[in-house]
C-alpha cells in the first residue's frame, strides 16, 4: 500500500489526499460529540403539586347533628332554649334577626315551616304532620324528591364512600344533608383543577404546545378559598 | 496486515509475492482506524449518564407475573420494597393482593351530575403515584357539548372560572377494563392480561414498551413513561408518595413502561372504594360487584338507561355512563330558573301563585 | 470452515479497499452512524421523550421509517420472481444483489424497532412468553426474523459457491428461493395486519392497507433498486443489462398505478360517505381546527407520485434520465406517504377526539439517518464484496484483482507489468 514510483503525480495525488482526511474526520466528529451542542430537551422545574386540602374525601357539609343545636355568642345552644320563648311566625319573615345566613332556595318551598315544626323547633314535620328527628332529615327529602330517594336508596344517588365489599368493612352512604344545603340544595358551581399541560406535551418546560384553549396555562397549586363548596357551613351571627 | 501464506491479500501485487506494509501506509491505517475508535468511544459518552440502577441480574432473570410462585413473589416484594425505600425514601407496603372468587368490578358513572371539577383526576393522581412531571393522568375528563355523544366534539383544556357550565356535560374518560380488550389481545408478550375480577392489569417488571397496546385502545386510556418519573416532595424535602401499594397496580414505575387505571387494585381488592369515586363532591361514580345482585352498580344497571362508549367495536367496557335527568344547572342563577313565570320570587304574601293552576298560566 | 473463516476475513479486508469516492462515501455513512448512534445514547439516558411523541401519537418517525422499510425488503423478491419462475436467467445475477438489499433492509428494520422499544433491556421478554398467535407483532417477529434468515441463507450460500467457483447446489437454494417469494409478500402483509386489525383507530382499520402496502413497496423497492445498479455499473464497472432495467421499470409502472388507484378507492370511500371516520384523512389532506402540519407532506407526495407516473407512461419515459427522475420522485413520494402519510394521522384525532401534532425532534431525526446511514453502509459493503466475487476478481486462491482506473485506496499497487493507469 505505498506509494508508487510508477504512475503520473496526479494519479498519485488522487490516491493519498483523501485517506488523510479519516483521521482528522473522526477526531472532528469525537470532539463534537464530547462538546457539541445539547441536542436533547428533557423536562425541567418543579413536579406539580395539587393541594390536598382540595382531595379531601370528607363530606361537603357538616350537619346539625341531632338534637341541632347551633353556637350563639359562643355558647352551644338547643333550637328549644331559644324558640320557647316566643311564637313561632306562621310566614316566612322577610328579614330573618337569627339564622341570618339561611338562604332559601328550594324550588316552590317558601316558608320553613314546610319543613320545620312550628312548636317543636328541634323536629322536622313530613306533609301529614308526622314529626320526624333531625337524623332521619332524609324522609323528609324523600316527601318531594322520590325517585331521588328511591335511587338512593339503591345507591344510584349520592356518594358512598368506605368499603364496596360489605364482608370486610362498612359502605358510608352520605346523606342528603352531608352534600345538600337544605335551605340552597343545588350544589354550588366550582373552579375545576385545572389539566397540566404535561399530558399534551411530555416536554413541560417547553409549555403548552397544541392547546388553542386561553387561560390553559396558570399553575394548578391553589390554596383553599377557590373551591366555593369546600368549607363547612359556618353560622353567622 | 500479517501475510497469509497460502491465501495472499487482496491487495498483494501478483500471486504469491510479499505484501507491501510501508511505514506510511502502516501510519495512514493506524490513525484510521484509532481516530475511527476514538470517535466510536465519543458517540458513546452520554451513556455515562444512564441509570444502571434497573439491570440488576434480579430483575433481568425474574419471570412473568404468572409464573411467579409465593416464595418467589414474596423475593420480589421484598426487592421492589427496598429500592422504593432506597429511591425515594419512603417505606412501602407492599402487597400482591389476589382477586376475590365471586367479584366482577363494574363502574358506572351517573353524567347527569358530573360537573366536571377533575378532583377524580387529581385524587388519582395522588392515590397512585403517577408521575407529576412530566405530568400524568389516567382520567381524562370530556367537556361535551349538549346533545351529543361524539367525542370528536370534546373539550378536554376547558378552564372555566366556574363548572359546571349549563351548555355542557362533562364525561370523565379512564380504562374502562374492557371484557374483549383490544390492547391484552396486540400485546406480544402478554405483559398485560385481565385478571378474573375484571381488572386489566400490566406487569411493569415484564412491559417492553412497544406501546402497540396504547395504539390499539379505542379509549385513550393507556399512558407511557416517556422518561423517569418525578414526584412532589413536602416541607422537609421527602417524597409525597402513598405507601399503601400493590405489585400489579400503584408501585412506582420506571422509565419505558407503560401504565393506565386499574380501579385501584390496592384498595377494591382490600374491599374499598377507589379513590376517585370518594373524592367526587357530587358522588356521580359508583363501583361495586357486578355479580352481587344488591349491589349499587347491579342495581344502576338494571333500572337505569345506561350506555358504553364505542359500543360497535364490541370491547364490552365495563364502564357504564348514565343520565337520568336533565343537564346540571349552575348555582347563582335566579331560584326557581326554568319554570318561567309560574313561580315569581317569594315576597312573603301568602299562597298566591302557588296553586298547580299557576303552572298553566292561569291567573291565581 | 477455515475456508469459511478465511472468506469472511478477505470480505472484511476488501470492504476497506476502495478508491477515494468509495471513501469519502462510507466516511459519510459512518459519520452519520455515528451522530446517529450518539443521539440513541442519549436517548436510553432520557427515554423517549427525547423524541417528540406524546401519549396521543405514541408511534412515529422510528415506526414510519421501519414501514417503509419493510416494504423495501418485500420489494426484492420482485428480482426474484421474473428470474426463478418466468426464468429470465440473464437476470440471475442481479437476485443476490436485490436480496442483499433486502438484507440490509431488514436490519434496518430491526433497529428501527429496537430504538422504539421503551425497554430494549427486555428484549429477551419477546422470547420467554410470546403472544402468538393473536398478537401481530408476535408474526412479525417470525416473519422479519425468518426472512432475514432466509435471505442471508441464499445470497451467503450462492456468493460463496460462486467464490469458490463451485456450482451451486440446486437444493441448498431453489426451494429457499420459492419459500422467499411468499414469505417476502408475507411480511408486508403482516406489517399491514399489525395497523389493520385496530378497531380503535378507524384510519388504519379498512381492509386496503395491505394492498396499499404491497402496490407500494413493490414501486418504491425495485426504483430504489433500479437508482442503485445504475450506480454500481457506473462505480464497480459492474455490467447490467437494459433489459433488467427495463423490466425493473415495467413493474414500477405497473405497482405505482396500482398504487394510486387505490390511494383513489381510499380517497372516495372516506370523503364520500363523510362520517366521523374520515377525520384523520380529513386531517391528512386538509387540516383540522387549524392543525395544517402535515397538509404539504401529503400533497406533495401526491403530487410526486402523480408526475413519476405520468413520466412513466409518457414516450419520455424510454429515456435513462426521465425513468430516474421518476424513480426519484416516486422514491420519496411514497416515502412520505407511507411514514407521514399513514402512520401519524392514525393517531390524529385521538381516540377521544383530541388533535396533538408530531414533529419529530433533532435528537429522532439524528436516530433515523443513523439508522439509514448505517443500513446503506451495509448495502455498500455487500456490494463491495458481491461485485467482485460476481466478476472473478475475487476468488479463493488468487489475489484480488482491483480493477482498472484511478486505483483503489488500499490497493494502490497497479497490477504486475508495472505502467501506469489508462
Amino acid at each position: 500500500m505505498g506509494p508508487s514510483a510508477r504512475g503520473s503525480p496526479e494519479s498519485r495525488l488522487s490516491r493519498r489526499w483523501p485517506s488523510a482526511l479519516v483521521g482528522p474526520g473522526f477526531l472532528v466528529l469525537a470532539a463534537w460529540f464530547l462538546y457539541g451542542p445539547e441536542t436533547v430537551l428533557v423536562p425541567a422545574g418543579e413536579p406539580i403539586a395539587v393541594d390536598s386540602r382540595l382531595l379531601s374525601i370528607a363530606p361537603r357539609r357538616e350537619t346539625l347533628g341531632d338534637p341541632p343545636s347551633i353556637e350563639v355568642e359562643g355558647v352551644r345552644r338547643t333550637c328549644v332554649e331559644c324558640h320557647a320563648l316566643f311564637e313561632p311566625s306562621v310566614e316566612t319573615p322577610k328579614r330573618l334577626l337569627m339564622h341570618a345566613h339561611v338562604r332559601l332556595d328550594h324550588g316552590i318551598n317558601d316558608r320553613c315551616r314546610n319543613c320545620h315544626h312550628l312548636q317543636e323547633r328541634d323536629k322536622l314535620v313530613l306533609h301529614d304532620g308526622n314529626v320526624i328527628p333531625f337524623r332521619e332529615s332524609q324522609l323528609l327529602c324523600a316527601k318531594c324528591h322520590g325517585p331521588t330517594f328511591r335511587d338512593w336508596e339503591r345507591g344510584a344517588h349520592g356518594r358512598s364512600n368506605g368499603y364496596w365489599d360489605r364482608s370486610r368493612g362498612q359502605l358510608v352512604r352520605l346523606k342528603c344533608s352531608q352534600c345538600h344545603d337544605p335551605h340552597t340544595p343545588r350544589i354550588p358551581a366550582m373552579d375545576p383543577l385545572v389539566p397540566m399541560p404535561g399530558p399534551r406535551d411530555p416536554r413541560a418546560d417547553r409549555g403548552v404546545s397544541t392547546a388553542p384553549h386561553p387561560g390553559a396555562q396558570h399553575p394548578v397549586f391553589r390554596l383553599g378559598g377557590t373551591d366555593s363548596g369546600g368549607s363547612p357551613e359556618r353560622m353567622e351571627k | 496486515m500479517i501475510p497469509d501464506n497460502d491465501q495472499p491479500l487482496p491487495n498483494d501485487p501478483a500471486a504469491g509475492g510479499k505484501p507491501r506494509v510501508t511505514r506510511r501506509s502502516f501510519l495512514r491505517a493506524g490513525i484510521g482506524t484509532a481516530s475511527g475508535l476514538a470517535a466510536l468511544a465519543a458517540a458513546l459518552v452520554p451513556l455515562k449518564d444512564f441509570d444502571t440502577s434497573d439491570l440488576t441480574l434480579g430483575k433481568f432473570l425474574q419471570r412473568h407475573y404468572k409464573e411467579l410462585g409465593p416464595a418467589e413473589m414474596d423475593q420480589v416484594l421484598q426487592r421492589i420494597a427496598r429500592e422504593v425505600e432506597q429511591r425515594y425514601g419512603v417505606r412501602p407496603e407492599l402487597r400482591d393482593l389476589k382477586p376475590k372468587d365471586g367479584v366482577e368490578f363494574v363502574y358506572a358513572l351517573h353524567l347527569g351530575r358530573c360537573i366536571g371539577c377533575r378532583k377524580c383526576v387529581h385524587a388519582c393522581v395522588q392515590e397512585n403515584n403517577l408521575s407529576r412531571l412530566p405530568e400524568m393522568q389516567y382520567i381524562r375528563v370530556l367537556e361535551m357539548p349538549r346533545g351529543s355523544v361524539d367525542v370528536e366534539r370534546a373539550n378536554h383544556n376547558y378552564d372555566r372560572p366556574q363548572v359546571p357550565d349549563p351548555e355542557h356535560y362533562y364525561m370523565p374518560v379512564q380504562c374502562h377494563q374492557c371484557a374483549n380488550p383490544p390492547c391484552v389481545k396486540v400485546c406480544p408478550i402478554e405483559a398485560t392480561w385481565q385478571e378474573p375480577d375484571g381488572v386489566t392489569v400490566i406487569d411493569y417488571d415484564w412491559c417492553i414498551g412497544c406501546r402497540y397496546c396504547e395504539a390499539a385502545c379505542p379509549y385513550w386510556a393507556r399512558r407511557f413513561n416517556f422518561t423517569k418519573p418525578r414526584f412532589t416532595h413536602d416541607a422537609n424535602g421527602a417524597v409525597i408518595m402513598n405507601p399503601n401499594m400493590n405489585y400489579l397496580s400503584n408501585r412506582p414505575r420506571k422509565e419505558g413502561v407503560m401504565e393506565k387505571c386499574h380501579f385501584c387494585l390496592q384498595r377494591t381488592r382490600a374491599g374499598r372504594m377507589p379513590a376517585c369515586l370518594e373524592v367526587c363532591p357530587v358522588g356521580a361514580r359508583k363501583f361495586g360487584n357486578i355479580l352481587d345482585p344488591e349491589s349499587e352498580v347491579s342495581q344502576i344497571l338494571k333500572t337505569k338507561h345506561v350506555f358504553v362508549l364505542k359500543q360497535e367495536l364490541g370491547t364490552i367496557p365495563r364502564f357504564f355512563y348514565y343520565f337520568d335527568q336533565e343537564y346540571p344547572r349552575t348555582a347563582g342563577c335566579l331560584p326557581n330558573e326554568g319554570y318561567g313565570d309560574a313561580f315569581p320570587e317569594s315576597d312573603g304574601s301568602g299562597d298566591q301563585g302557588r296553586s298547580g293552576s299557576a303552572l298553566q298560566g292561569a291567573p291565581a | 470452515m477455515t475456508a469459511y473463516a478465511r472468506f469472511l476475513w478477505r470480505c472484511f479486508r476488501i470492504s476497506f479497499v476502495g478508491d477515494w469516492r468509495y471513501y469519502a462515501w462510507m466516511l459519510v455513512l459512518t459519520a452519520v452512524s455515528l451522530l446517529g448512534l450518539n443521539a440513541y445514547c442519549k436517548q436510553l439516558v432520557h427515554g423517549l421523550i427525547t423524541t417528540g411523541l406524546t401519549d396521543q401519537v405514541s408511534w412515529g418517525s422510528y415506526i414510519a421509517n421501519f414501514t417503509f422499510l419493510v416494504g423495501m425488503a418485500a420489494a426484492a423478491v420482485m428480482l426474484v420472481i421474473p428470474v426463478y419462475i418466468y426464468r429470465y436467467t440473464d437476470l440471475h445475477h442481479l437476485v443476490i444483489l436485490g436480496e442483499l438489499l433486502a438484507v440490509s433492509a431488514i436490519v434496518m428494520c430491526l433497529l428501527f424497532v429496537n430504538v422504539d422499544l421503551g425497554r430494549p433491556d427486555r428484549f429477551l421478554h419477546i422470547f420467554l412468553r410470546f403472544n402468538f398467535p393473536i398478537s401481530m407483532l408476535t408474526w412479525d417477529v417470525i416473519a422479519l426474523g425468518g426472512y432475514l434468515i432466509l435471505n442471508l441463507h441464499i445470497c451467503g450460500y450462492l456468493i460463496y459457491c460462486d467464490y469458490r467457483g463451485v456450482e451451486p447446489t440446486k437444493a441448498f437454494y431453489i426451494p429457499f428461493v420459492f419459500i422467499a417469494i411468499v414469505w417476502a409478500l408475507s411480511i408486508h402483509t403482516v406489517t399491514a395486519f399489525l395497523y389493520v386489525g385496530l378497531g380503535g383507530r378507524p384510519f388504519w382499520n379498512s381492509a386496503i392497507i395491505a394492498p396499499r402496502f404491497l402496490a407500494s413497496a413493490f414501486a418504491a423497492g425495485p426504483a430504489f433498486i433500479i437508482l442503485t445498479l445504475q450506480i454500481i455499473e457506473r462505480y464497480a464497472q459492474y455490467h447490467i443489462e437494459e433489459a433488467a432495467l427495463r423490466l425493473l421499470q415495467n413493474i414500477v409502472t405497473i405497482a405505482l398505478t396500482i398504487s394510486l388507484f387505490l390511494l383513489g378507492c381510499e380517497l372516495f370511500t372516506e370523503f364520500y360517505t363523510d362520517s366521523a371516520h374520515v377525520a384523520s384523512t380529513r386531517y391528512l389532506y386538509f387540516g383540522m381546527h387549524g392543525h395544517v402540519r402535515l397538509v404539504p407532506w401529503i400533497w406533495t407526495a401526491v403530487a410526486m407520485n402523480t408526475a413519476a407516473l405520468v413520466m412513466l407512461y409518457t414516450p419520455f419515459q424510454r429515456r435513462r434520465w426521465v425513468m430516474n427522475l421518476a424513480c426519484v420522485l416516486l422514491f420519496i413520494g411514497i416515502w412520505i406517504e407511507k411514514g407521514m402519510g399513514l402512520i401519524i394521522p392514525g393517531f390524529i384525532p385521538s381516540p377521544l377526539g383530541e388533535i396533538v401534532e408530531y414533529t419529530p425532534t433533532i435528537n429522532e431525526v439524528l436516530v433515523c439517518l443513523g439508522i439509514w446511514a448505517f443500513g446503506l453502509l451495509l448495502y455498500t459493503v455487500f456490494v463491495r464484496i458481491t461485485v467482485p466475487v460476481l466478476t472473478g476478481r475475487l476468488q479463493v486462491h488468487r489475489p484480488y484483482q482491483p480493477l482498472p482506473g484511478p486505483g483503489e485506496l488500499g490497493a494502490a499497487v497497479p497490477a504486475p507489468g508495472g505502467g501506469g493507469h489508462p
